[in-house]
């Protein structure tokens, strides 16, 4: 009987992976988003309204994440982006080589924009790199504004906070002052805008944020 | 449930070490868990001996040491440990929150390994 030392991070070969398909995407142009909320936070109708703004300016391909069905890659679609639905069959997040196998299915054409739509949830996808650029998160207005408090790690690794459905702030006694206090607190970075994909209230700001964020990681390269 | 996920890397690394080491069982495995990383030991363990099933670390002990979370104030210079994790303020100076220093560990720290 003999003890090895061991010393090695239990998740090495999924922050590996997540770091090879960034350098990779780094090399190719595309910038990725890794899209992430509670179930029925509105990823899925975000990622539309996204579409009709931006789809004539920029290339963008999307990777649905869910636990089964493509519903949400029929939705995304309809837009004319190439979109593949990835299932992970009980599995709560997405991994970075569930991505990068899902990659080729988005077909040959290049891509300025990558967005992952991860599996809805706010707890577990905040611990798994997918090997994205950057990660914004939903909150949406009947979730409650003591979210930020209670998922405190999935609002410090975000890069923009989007409070979604401020068209129902009336009917819910959500704060959107204090959700920004608190999520800001843990994550000074944290960028912080209000929309409302029903409405379109907020959605030039985001388009903005994200297209900005492009502008500056094509000037890097 | 991502203990799931966590416990298949911690098989896939423990089949690794088991054939570099030409090893034909593995009795005992230490891992270090961090109080940030909401891990669920008891989801840990579930995982662990439901993937370990058929493999050479059948029946092997799971020990899990826990790190507490410790924390730094930028303000005031306070160090230690950090009871809720969640905006805990500085017990010194009241500054919310403390910059967390450790309690993210998520390690395979050693494996006792029965060889021919």
């Amino acid at each position: 009987m003999t003890e090895v030392r061991i010393e090695r991070p239990l998740l090495e070969q999924t922050d590996r992976a997540a770091a090879e398909a960034r350098a990779r995407y780094g090399e190719q142009g595309l910038y990725v988003l890794n899209l992430m909320s509670s179930p029925g936070a509105g990823k899925t109708s975000l990622l539309e309204r996204t579409l009709e703004r931006l789809g004539d300016r920029l290339r963008i391909g999307v990777i649905e994440g869910d636990i089964q069905g493509s519903a949400d890659a029929e939705r995304v679609a309809r837009f004319g982006a190439p979109v593949h639905q990835v299932n992970t069959h009980g599995s709560c997040h997405l991994d970075p080589r569930q991505v990068t196998a899902a990659l080729p299915e988005l077909g040959d054409g290049a891509l300025d924009l990558l967005v992952i739509e991860n599996v809805g949830n706010l707890v577990c996808p905040a611990e798994f790199d997918l090997g994205e650029h950057a990660r914004v998160m939903l909150l949406s207005v009947p979730e409650g504004h003591d979210k930020p408090g209670k998922y405190p790690l999935m609002f410090q690794t975000s890069d923009l906070l989007l409070i979604n459905k401020v068209d129902l702030l009336e009917a819910c006694d959500f704060d959107p002052d204090e959700a920004t206090r608190v999520a800001t607190t843990l994550n000074p970075a944290l960028d912080v805008l209000r929309v409302s994909c029903r409405t379109g209230e907020g959605l030039d700001a985001w388009c903005g944020w994200l297209e900005d964020r492009v502008r500056r990681f094509r000037e890097t390269r | 449930m991502h203990e799931m996920t966590i416990a298949a890397s911690l098989h896939e690394s423990l089949a690794e070490v088991v054939e570099r080491e030409r090893a034909t069982a593995v009795s005992r495995v230490r891992v270090r868990i961090g109080a940030l990383t909401c891990i669920q030991e008891e989801a840990l363990r579930f995982g662990f001996e439901a993937l370990a099933q058929g493999t050479p670390a059948e029946g092997c002990e799971l020990e899990v040491i826990s790190v507490p979370a410790r924390g730094a104030c930028d303000a005031c210079g306070w160090t230690g440990e950090v009871t809720d994790p969640i905006l805990f303020p500085c017990p010194q100076c009241g500054q919310v929150p403390v910059r967390m220093t450790e309690g993210r560990d998520l390690v395979l720290e050693s494996a006792t390994l029965e060889t021919p």
